[in-house]
């Protein structure tokens, strides 16, 4: 059997987090957030796989200490140019400089160290996790034509996905109709978020007709999440 | 506090060029050590937080020890060095376990409850016979000298309380 190293994306992680505290505000661009964030839930994933309960606290960690940076720049990247966007982007650089300090931290440091001491996961391990994980996708998509009225329904089938995508990419691929559904939820996520940020500020000039924008592209990729679903789910069952 | 202060179980011993901080556990370490962590599970322990260092052998052993945690494990690698004040500003918690290596682990305890450092300028701390999977139990403020010892537990002592 295959053994499965952290490797690719431990890599991404230190990568990510070596940028200093002194580090210019663009080596910390919306990209690089992203990125960390994705690499520590797939790590996590794969700790999962190697039935390990330690270190994913400290993944969520510093997952959770750039959740804050990474919601500011989904709505940055689509209303940056707005009247009510500056004090937006005034955080989103107070952020950026904690998340740097959060960096040099030891317990960043550990981790990464942490991780490159471990051992490989076995590809059976892998494969026994594969199998719950399709059982749940399958119970969390179950419900989703009521979407609209419940979008509770639709975030836990985005995180099922989510993770079903990052044990099969630990494996070796996940089908395309899969990776599709999974953006898919992901976009829907970023307008969620922004519409939680827009809220905020409700009272502000020009906010209220975003927000009306927001909602009706949410309703609507409801219904086509509900779509993708169905061509996925058939690869699931398959799986 | 009540900090739990926990020398990892028996690992693998050192070979070639292979790193000494991916030295994993031995089965008879592992299993030795799951038992000793049953014996405070018998003793109602629980802990909120474990700090841990980021070598192999200290990660299995937290990872054991976390069937006695309602809480949050924290990977550092101050605790993979000479303790250091850095050391005991970082710590949160009521309960709160430590998972680490010799010397350091004695040099900590000696720290902590007596405030003064006992590790000599060779590395070797002889005062202490802190062995493999061992346990010293220290409660109070941790601040140098502001702690006092509670139990230093041989493994074997915490195995029999988990089998009586």
């Amino acid at each position: 059997m295959r053994e499965i190293p952290p490797t690719a994306w431990l890599d991404r992680l230190e990568e990510r987090t070596s940028l200093a505290e002194s580090a210019p505000d663009a080596a910390l661009d919306a990209h690089a957030v992203h990125e960390l964030r994705v690499a520590c839930g797939r790590l996590i994933v794969w700790l999962d796989l190697g039935g390990w309960r330690i270190l994913r606290d400290d993944l969520r960690w510093l997952r959770r200490s750039a959740a804050t940076v990474r919601d500011l720049d989904v709505v940055l990247h689509r209303f940056a140019a707005r009247p009510w966007a500056g004090e937006l982007a005034a955080q989103r650089a107070l952020g950026a400089s904690d998340l740097r300090r959060t960096f040099s931290l030891p317990r960043v440091q550990g981790l990464v160290q942490a991780i490159a001491t471990m051992p490989s996961v076995s590809e059976e391990a892998a494969l026994d996790h594969l199998a719950s994980l399709r059982k749940r996708t399958l119970r969390a998509g179950k419900h989703l034509g009521h979407v609209e009225k419940d979008l509770g329904r639709v975030h836990r089938l985005r995180r099922s996905v989510r993770r079903l995508r990052y044990v099969l990419e630990w494996i070796s691929d996940a089908p395309e109709e899969l990776s599709e559904l999974q953006t898919e939820l992901g976009d829907l996520n970023d307008r969620a978020i922004a519409l939680r940020i827009l809220g905020d500020r409700e009272s502000e000039d020009g906010v209220a007709a975003d927000r009306g924008v927001l909602e009706k592209e949410l309703a609507a990729q409801c219904g086509r999440i509900e779509d993708l679903w169905d061509d996925a789910r058939r690869i699931v069952e398959g799986l | 506090m009540e900090l739990f202060l926990f020398r990892h179980a028996e690992a693998e011993p050192r070979s070639g060029d292979a790193p000494d901080e991916r030295r994993a556990l031995t089965a008879k370490g592992r299993e030795r050590f799951l038992r000793a962590a049953k014996g405070l599970e018998r003793l109602e322990i629980q802990l909120d937080r474990i700090y841990h260092s980021p070598w192999l052998r200290s990660i299995e052993s937290a990872e054991l020890l976390s069937l006695l945690l309602d809480g949050e494990t924290v990977v550092t690698p101050l605790l993979a060095q000479p303790p250091t004040r850095e050391l005991l500003d970082i710590l949160e918690g009521e309960n709160v376990a430590l998972v680490g290596h010799e010397p350091w682990l004695s040099d900590l305890l000696g720290w902590l409850v007596f405030g003064v450092r006992m590790m000599e300028s060779d590395g070797k701390s002889p005062c202490l016979d802190f062995g493999k999977g061992g346990l010293a139990w220290v409660g109070g403020k941790p601040e140098p000298g502001a702690m006092s010892l509670r139990a230093f537990l041989p493994p074997r002592a915490l195995r029999r309380i988990g089998r009586s």
